[in-house]
């Protein structure tokens, strides 16, 4: 298919915003329509904790979603050098592995993880990618864990990166390359010019079938004490994972989260979340119970019944919706976008050799 | 499976399903297909008002919940899970019968919130006053025998005593007192609800005569909740049919059940190697 001269985007999430950026540095013509203000984000994405955990994830996720989070670990690196040396910015991008870990009275729900893992040929200890850590090992990795942890399932090749560092750039190279970024614009108040690239999430509710939103709480922190990786924790009522999100004078950020609740609601964190959070916050490092919180969010992630990200043609041939990424939306992006360029022609300039690597694989 | 009855109502099948932890709404969809279960329960617990109001809306989670229970002719059962008082029990079984338009509930009032063991006393207060109120209500309730039959006496159509903790998966904890409670609540319907957490667990609770059981984790948190489902469905299936068949004695002394008498050679000494 010939490339269309003109697109039109809704929404400025992550996917939203990585399409103006990549197809307004190809040279065509670009709009990106977005119902919230620029100072005030309203996505999923600018809540998320942007982990790129395939392995982590698996037990919660389809392997379709697996799949796409073990190439998009292939594209991120790529992609976050072409927009760093475009912006100027550093969007934290750290691939140093995650730790997933449980309290020794839980060890049950280890194994559980760990045979959800085996079930899906990803048998902790057989692997590169999947591996199993002894307390002297998880304690020099990070010394600050509770010393009653006395294992760690490591996942060495997993990364995270700061979403709203990341964010603010892609706005600011798309417009360098030519795009126009209307905020407080709802996709209904201008008229689309050419293709339409639909990716409003649960504001798209209206126009996607069982498209629903699943609330998710979280917490900023601050703190001097230091967590070099993502942590998570393995509890038999809630997961909970600690996020570190970058340094500033001495102090070191971090977001834990995250609740996942069967709510279309946007209301701010309940107590009983926050303190669930918490709780299990002190459990897995004691030390940071004279850490800041900074800040409480919540939002709602886009989820379809099956938990799948889907890509939907729709005005005859001149649009797709880009949408159901669910808690997995820095997991899945890279990926989607090779898919949208390799299956629907969309001058994306995103490098192919990688998905044939995992095809033959 | 064939149909019994509780109150005047017919209830499709042996084998009900919680709606919890499934990884996702079409999962936890196909497995209430494989499962065909008489009731599926759902959890209104966590929420404001309002907020429950959403989810029954055409694109929330309880959509996709309430379809897949009218396809598979299953019936929707609300629950009080989290309640910790009669009073909360009340007001949320209240709220479950204006939302979903059904007198029945699952009753449940947290005593512990280790063990997250029933709270007998609040159990009983709750049952009476939303039997007042005209439902129908099913008590998830520990294996005390004067529990059972209190609750039983108040108007419960059947009682729902534990096989083991919530979400534990330990099966039939306690055989002895399980037998008992079926001995001397002999009319009465006995449901086992929580802790089943195998296929022959919930064949041996069919197997002692109970009349149906209830499960969520074992079936949600399985690899494959859709084989699981069908696995648990064959098993209740299996058990119950072996209860009506009648199941042997146990017998101190083995019995061949084939006669030696009139079998040739069989006084011939035996092949040694």
């Amino acid at each position: 298919m010939t490339a269309p001269a003109a697109f039109t985007i809704y929404g400025a999430g992550l996917m939203g915003s990585l399409l103006a950026w990549r197809l307004a540095r190809q040279g065509v013509k670009v709009t990106l329509l977005e119902r919230a203000a620029e100072h005030s984000p309203q996505s999923a994405a600018w809540t998320a904790a942007a982990m790129v955990a395939p392995w982590a994830e698996r037990s919660a996720s389809t392997f379709d979603v697996f799949r796409n989070g073990e190439l998009s670990l292939q594209l991120w690196p790529q992609l976050i050098s072409e927009l760093e040396s475009e912006t100027g910015m550093s969007c934290g991008y750290q691939c140093n592995g995650s730790l997933v870990v449980a309290h020794p009275a839980d060890r049950n729900e280890m194994q559980q993880f760990c045979d959800q893992l085996s079930f899906n040929g990803l048998t902790p200890g057989m692997s590169e990618q999947v591996q199993m850590l002894d307390a002297a090992s998880l304690r020099e990795l990070e010394p600050n864990i509770n010393a009653e942890f006395r294992q760690a399932v490591w996942l060495p090749q997993e990364a995270h990166l700061q979403q709203r560092i990341l964010l603010t750039a892609l706005w600011r190279a798309a417009r360098q390359a030519g795009a126009e970024l209307l905020f407080e614009t709802a996709a209904e108040q201008q008229p689309a010019q050419g293709f339409i690239l639909d990716c409003r999430g649960t504001g798209a509710a209206e126009d996607i079938q069982q498209l629903r939103g699943v609330r998710g709480e979280v917490l900023w922190l601050e703190s001097e004490q230091r967590i070099s990786r993502p942590l998570r924790l393995l509890h038999p009522r809630y997961h909970l994972y600690l996020v570190p999100k970058g340094e500033s004078g001495g102090r070191y950020q971090y977001m834990l989260g995250a609740t996942e609740i069967e709510s279309d609601d946007r209301s701010p964190v309940s107590v009983r979340s926050a303190m669930e959070l918490l709780s299990a916050l002190y459990c897995l490092v004691p030390a940071f119970s004279e850490a800041r919180i900074i800040a409480f969010d919540s939002n709602c992630r886009p989820a379809l019944p099956d938990h799948n990200a889907a890509i939907i043609p729709f005005n005859n041939g001149q649009g797709l919706r880009v949408n159901g990424l669910f808690r997995h939306g820095y997991l899945q992006a890279p990926a989607l976008l090779l898919t949208i360029q390799q299956h629907f022609g969309l001058p994306l300039s995103m490098n192919e050799t990688y998905q044939q690597e995992v095809a033959c694989a | 499976m064939d149909a019994f009855t509780i109150g005047a109502e017919k209830i499709s099948s042996r084998l009900w399903l919680g709606s919890s932890l499934y990884p996702s709404p079409k999962v936890m969809g196909d497995a209430i297909q494989a499962a065909s279960p008489g009731f599926v329960t759902v959890s209104l617990r966590r929420q404001s008002a309002m907020q429950l109001r959403q989810q029954v809306s055409e694109h929330g989670h309880w959509h996709i919940l309430l379809q897949a229970v009218a396809t598979s002719g299953s019936r929707l059962l609300p629950n009080t899970a989290g309640c910790h008082s009669a009073a909360e029990a009340v007001n949320l079984a209240q709220l479950a019968r204006e939302l979903f338009a059904t007198r029945w509930i699952k009753l449940e009032v947290i005593g512990d919130d280790y063990t997250l063991q029933p709270h007998p006393l609040q159990l009983v207060e709750a049952a009476r006053e939303l039997i007042a109120q005209d439902f129908i209500v099913l008590p998830y309730c520990t294996d005390d025998l004067v529990l059972c039959s209190t609750l039983l006496e108040l108007g419960c159509p059947a009682v729902m005593p534990w096989g083991a903790p919530i979400g534990t998966g330990r099966g039939l904890m306690n055989i002895y007192q399980l037998k008992t409670l079926r001995q001397r609540l002999a009319d009465a319907t006995l449901i086992i609800d929580a802790g089943i957490g195998k296929p022959s667990q919930a064949m041996a609770a069919m197997e002692l005569g109970y009349d149906a059981v209830l499960l969520n984790t074992a079936v949600a948190r399985a690899h494959d909740p859709v084989s699981m489902a069908s696995a648990f469905r064959q098993a209740v299936d299996a058990g119950h049919m072996a209860y009506q068949a009648g199941l042997m004695v146990e017998r101190e002394q083995a019995v061949a059940s084939t006669p030696d008498i009139g079998k040739p050679f069989w006084q011939q000494a035996e092949v040694r190697l």
